[in-house]
């Protein structure tokens, strides 16, 4: 389907781009698409179709029950209207390990409708007083060969913040879980996320929610099982080092 | 609201909000921060969004990623959902397509298919399952996909429910590639004009079937 000048026209470049066929720099040289007036109903009969082929799949399967779970937890209605409470560990018994596990879902992937976790980051870096820092310091991972990057910032009075970590190694997920632990004085490590790395060369972003009853002395990321619920000392990845005030109130 | 991907400013048309009379709908209860009406989306649409997740990546962490982040744009653009221009269904599977090709732009890689699909089964209304047989929705797209010529009924199957590209189509179909893209491209105006001449999309209904899928 070419004009007559040869070219491909903008409706078959349409459908490449609905189509998945067009990679970053197609999408942007035929960002001019926009202008055509039925781009709507191709899209809209691609989404019919999908929908349809959907259901008529013999193969269909519901979502698994703990992918299903974790949505539940990820509720953004409720992460408007209520606040988490803070989990520490060790828990007893299997159900307080799942609440724990739904809520650090909630934890890690919960954000407001305009927000990313890099424009909180900004944000707090900006706009938070109290702001605080610590960058990752102490390693005992072999595995990692380059001084990971990356810190935490986070505001108290806020009750949040964002870990950024590269140069560690891609984990399997299903065996191997990023942990991220906040240490307080005299308390427990609290568990605050979890998080799986597809590319060590990129930072990771992560929003952290403090729980209300202690100030974080520091931070640390172990590699873990999935659902384990205890810091073990061994599986330490990084640690952060000394926490420095770099907010308004502290200039 | 900002669109949802790079698609996004190409349709927005589609999804301008409807004005009055109020409505009670599924998406109208998200936009307003209903709180038992996020869960109701996971419970009605899981089924369909996670068969969308899986016939495209196969990576767990990818497919837990996916759909966390197609859940978070439904709720985002719970407010431009037009009911007169689109079944949930449709809507869904709209943002559902668009953030699975913006997650495999981003990642610059292809599906990540551990092996090729075989053709698919040419679609006719006779595969039709029993529980679907009221469905006026299913029924009127698989009609328009059923007087498509049976290549290019398995070029557009291969492309939008598994994901692939042109490359990978020509090999599990042993299609020239260009062949290929002249199927798809002509199929899919074909679809559309053929579903244009109908009534307007009536799947309102349809999110029971998936529920029940």
């Amino acid at each position: 389907m070419r004009d007559e000048f040869g070219h491909e026209s903008r409706d078959s470049r349409l459908i490449d781009q609905l189509l998945g066929q067009l990679d970053d720099d197609g999408a942007v040289m035929d960002t001019d698409l926009s202008d055509i007036n039925d781009i709507s109903s191709l899209e809209l009969t691609t989404a019919r179709m999908q929908a349809t082929l959907a259901v008529i799949d013999d193969d269909m399967t519901p979502m698994p029950d703990d992918i299903r779970n974790r949505m539940y937890a990820l509720n953004p209605t409720t992460a408007m209207t209520t606040s988490s409470s803070p989990m520490r560990f060790p828990f007893a018994g299997f159900v307080a390990a799942a609440a724990c596990i739904a809520m650090v879902v909630s934890v890690f992937v919960m954000q407001s409708r305009t927000d990313t976790v890099a424009d909180l980051r900004e944000t707090i870096l900006v706009s938070a007083e109290d702001a605080c820092q610590a960058r990752w310091l102490d390693q005992n991972d072999p595995t990692v060969t380059r001084e990971p990057g990356g810190d935490v910032i986070w505001s108290a009075v806020e009750r949040t913040g964002v870990l950024q970590i590269c140069h560690v190694p891609i984990n399997e997920s299903a065996q191997e879980r990023y942990h991220v632990w906040m240490e307080t004085a005299g308390g427990d490590p609290v568990l605050l996320a979890t998080f799986d790395v597809t590319d060590p060369s990129e930072f990771k972003l992560v929003k952290l929610s403090l729980p209300d009853e202690a100030d974080p002395t520091g931070f640390v990321v172990t590699l873990d099982a999935p659902t384990s619920t205890a810091m073990a000392a061994g599986t330490m990845i990084v640690r952060t080092g000394s926490v420095n005030a770099i907010g308004i109130a502290a200039s | 609201m900002n669109p949802v991907s790079t698609l996004g400013e190409v349709t927005n048309s589609v999804m301008i909000m409807a004005t009055n009379p109020p409505r009670t709908d599924l998406f109208s209860r998200l936009d307003d921060g209903d709180r038992d009406a996020f869960t109701e989306l996971v419970d009605q649409y899981g089924g369909l969004i996670w068969s969308m997740v899986r016939n495209v990546l196969r990576s767990s962490a990818d497919r837990d990623d996916a759909v966390q982040d197609i859940l978070m744009s439904l709720w985002k653009n719970a407010g431009r959902f037009d009911p007169s221009i689109a079944s949930e269904a449709t809507f869904i599977a709209m943002i559902t397509r668009r953030r699975l090709i913006d997650l495999q732009r981003r990642r610059g890689r292809r599906p990540d298919h551990d092996a090729l699909p075989v053709e698919p089964a040419l679609i006719s209304t006779d595969r039709l399952p029993e529980r679907l047989e009221q469905s006026e929705e299913v029924r009127v797209v698989m009609q328009a996909m059923g007087q498509l010529r049976p290549a290019q009924q398995r070029v557009l199957t291969l492309a939008i429910q598994h994901g692939h590209t042109y490359e990978q189509i020509a090999e599990v179909t042993g299609m020239p590639v260009g062949t290929v893209k002249t199927h798809a491209r002509r199929g899919l105006m074909k679809v559309r004009d053929l579903l244009s001449t109908t009534s307007t999309d009536a799947s309102s209904r349809q999110h029971e079937e998936i529920h029940d899928a």
